[in-house]
């Protein structure tokens, strides 16, 4: 196992639970955030093609910039309590804003389909976090284009 | 801030010198630096930090703070950023009547833009933190979470991606700060900082990735380097490159 297959040794590590921790941050990047078939999530201004923001062509390849992992977390890893959408509605939900509301805002608010998520490539949202940068523009497969996502997430084995 | 003509000359030649030096790069990225039509007029002078675009060629040895800030400002006049105060993210460890200077006390407190939008007026990823706090994540949450320092908006003056882990070599991600992950100095006895960059020999540097990629991802404070001569920089994935923010 090479030194940068290793994504994380533990869930402190991960999260960074410690303030050491945190400003050391994991090994988890866009060299090894990979997919199962050990493909590069196409990030950030990898492919600069304004039909990235369409599901229509980003369905069509797997050269459209889809850094944005679902996670519906906080920072720390744990949900949040703010009642609230942050999750698509438990992963339910392929609602978009009803017209009008959109604010263009990627926070979320009150009655607003959203999931928050996080950047194996740890480029975008003002802040590269891994697992949570911000939110979507509502919770339809059409939608999360608009920002760069297609509805992909992390997968982790627990054994 | 003479004639239009001159704008676009000088923007035409930092485009094509950009796009030459990106696309030798694995992944083509363009954006960010090739402007789209109806651009507002590029203002060097709304860039308030970059990366370095050339190091000193002397290993750790900048000629001291003072060497490394009049590098910063010499690169920033030379596109136009000059009139600005530039001083070099680095720290400084103490000395017999000489007490150790932090990085983030010498950068004013921010904001701080990317030559991105110095060129662009206000795009994504121009802005490269709101304050020192969020810059060193000196809350837990801030920590996790981290600034919007990373690969694609740590650029250079020229408005170049350091080259990165992933890209074609030379790497050049480690940046000099011999600093902690706090941005203050080291306080122990061991060098972390070229003798205070005047060594370009023995010695070491403790130095961050710009692109967030590298023994976690620090862009501040991730490893030591193998040595402070130019080669022993290279060695490592470095240049002797360090970050200029401007402090007004």
């Amino acid at each position: 196992m090479s030194e940068r297959s290793r994504v994380t040794q533990d869930l402190a590590h991960l999260h960074g639970d410690t303030m050491e921790l945190a400003h050391l941050g994991n090994n988890l990047n866009k060299l090894t955030g990979l997919t199962e078939k050990g493909q590069i999530v196409p990030g950030l201004y990898d492919y600069s093609d304004p039909r990235d923001n369409d599901w229509n062509y980003a369905k069509t390849t797997r050269f459209s910039t889809r850094h944005e992992m679902l996670t519906g977390t906080q920072t720390d890893g744990t949900a949040f309590t703010d009642g609230v959408d942050h999750t698509c509605d438990n992963w339910t939900s392929n609602k978009s804003p009803a017209p009008g509301t959109s604010n263009g805002n990627l926070n979320a608010a009150d009655g607003r389909p959203n999931a928050q998520i996080g950047f194996p490539d740890r480029n975008g949202g003002g802040s590269g976090s891994w697992n949570s940068a911000h939110g979507t523009r509502g919770c339809a497969q059409t939608d999360l284009p608009k920002i760069h996502g297609i509805g992909l997430y992390y997968c982790f084995a627990i054994n | 801030m003479t004639k239009p003509h001159a704008h676009v000359v000088v923007l035409w030649t930092l485009t094509v010198a950009s796009c030459l030096m990106l696309a030798q790069q694995n992944a083509p990225n363009t954006q960010g630096v090739t402007p789209p039509p109806g651009s507002p007029t590029p203002t060097p002078a709304r860039m308030t930090f970059f990366v370095t675009s050339v190091g000193l060629g002397k290993g750790g040895d900048l000629g001291g703070l003072a060497g490394a800030d009049a590098h910063c400002q010499a690169l920033a006049a030379a596109v136009g950023a000059g009139g600005h105060t530039w001083h070099a993210y680095l720290s400084t460890q103490a000395r017999p009547g000489e007490p150790a200077v932090n990085a983030r006390d010498r950068i004013g407190t921010g904001p701080w833009f990317n030559w991105s939008f110095a060129q662009l007026g206000a795009p994504q990823n121009a802005i490269i933190s709101a304050d020192l706090a969020e810059l060193h994540g000196d809350t837990l949450v801030q920590a996790q979470r981290g600034s919007n320092l990373f690969k694609q908006s740590t650029r250079n003056e020229h408005g170049q991606v350091i080259h990165g882990i992933g890209d074609t070599p030379p790497i050049q991600h480690e940046i000099l700060t011999g600093s902690k992950w706090d941005g203050r100095a080291y306080m122990d006895n061991a060098d972390h900082t070229c003798n205070n960059w005047t060594s370009s020999s023995t010695g070491s540097a403790q130095v961050g990735h710009s692109d967030r990629i590298g023994n976690g991802s620090s862009w501040n404070s991730s490893n030591a380097t193998k040595g402070c001569s130019q080669a022993a920089l290279e060695s490592s994935g470095g240049a002797g490159f360090f970050y200029c923010f401007a402090i007004n």
